[in-house]
């Protein structure tokens, strides 16, 4: 009997390169959410962070990593660059995401008042600092771990932090 | 430790990134520093208004869509007596290529005009030949031996 519970994730992408579709869903029930949550905060968009999380999770089942990396770090660079290609494309629309949160909200009972006024606060910044700020936040990783997302020496990633952090300070105050 | 060290310090000290000799020192100067206290504080209260925001989940119908979309490409499956894909796409490629060189040539040489060739009859020069045939004088005295 596997334990798929205790699994690190590059074993269950082996097991899941191996035929065992078991391991993928334990692969996705572990990852998405946080996956799912960096896209919504990063764009302000609920159906491209869906689509995005498809793309993602599509990749890694079509991809064939051999070296025994940061699975994490790999996927949420996935994501990043993916919700780059939408930043080229188009701006975030405030109202726009607010009817999707009313849509979406009403059935699950999410405050989506305050993930408005955390939303508009997050829209300041440019995209380099909201990527640090929602990966250091709300996805809990150490600036080894953002470093390695966005392949940038770790000073990089503490700056941006800091002046993020300074930027929204002042926007708060104002 | 002084406050122009700190300040920098602050946002790592809140999120608990900071090396754990400079997290005492800077635990000791802020206990009698009320400056960098009070950005401390501002900079607590920015991150507690952004941190606690919901946490959302994905629709179930997301992981179906990903099972949807992953299972053609799913392993590389064995074609035509186990010739693997690529290695059919390759020769049908170079076969196509064949194929239209071939009836490219075959237009291009049925299309040509063959050339012609005209027979005529040698006329004879009207010049007529030199009988006269012309030597150089060689001086004498070269030929001789001195």
């Amino acid at each position: 009997m596997i334990e798929y519970s205790s699994a690190g994730l590059f074993d269950l992408y082996t097991r899941f390169k191996q035929g065992d579709d078991r391991a993928f869903e334990v692969l996705y029930q572990r990852l998405s959410p946080g996956i799912f949550n960096y896209c919504i905060r990063l764009l302000g968009d609920w159906y491209h962070a869906e689509d995005i999380l498809v793309q993602t999770f599509t990749k890694l089942a079509n991809s064939n990593l051999r070296e025994q990396g940061n699975l994490k770090a790999w996927l949420y660079r996935v994501a990043t660059n993916a919700c780059y290609s939408f930043f080229r494309k188009r701006k975030t629309d405030l109202k726009c995401f607010e009817r999707q949160l009313q849509s979406v909200m009403s059935d699950t009972g999410y405050d989506f008042v305050k993930e408005l006024r955390v939303r508009k606060l997050l829209d300041e910044l440019p995209e380099y600092q909201r990527i640090v700020v929602i990966l250091k936040f709300y996805e809990q990783m150490t600036y080894e771990d953002i470093a390695d997302v966005l392949c940038c020496p770790v000073g990089t990633v503490k700056s941006r932090m800091h002046n993020g952090l300074r930027k929204l300070r002042t926007m708060i105050k104002e | 430790m002084k406050c122009s060290e700190t300040s920098g310090s602050i946002i790592d000290y809140l999120l608990e990134e900071l090396a754990p000799e400079l997290e005492i020192q800077m635990h000791e100067h802020l206990a009698i520093c009320e400056k960098c206290r009070n950005e401390l504080g501002q900079m607590e209260a920015v991150i507690d208004r952004i941190r606690f925001a919901e946490r959302f989940r994905p629709m179930s119908e997301i992981y179906s869509k990903i099972m949807d979309q992953m299972k053609p490409r799913r392993g590389k499956r064995k074609w035509f007596f186990g010739i693997s894909r690529n290695l059919i796409y390759a020769l049908g490629a170079f076969a196509l290529g064949v194929l239209i060189t071939s009836s490219v040539d075959a237009f291009l040489s049925r299309s040509r005009q063959p050339e012609r060739f005209e027979v005529r009859p040698q006329v004879p020069s009207s010049e007529p030949f030199s009988d006269t045939v012309e030597f150089y004088a060689v001086p004498a005295k070269n030929l001789l031996r001195t």
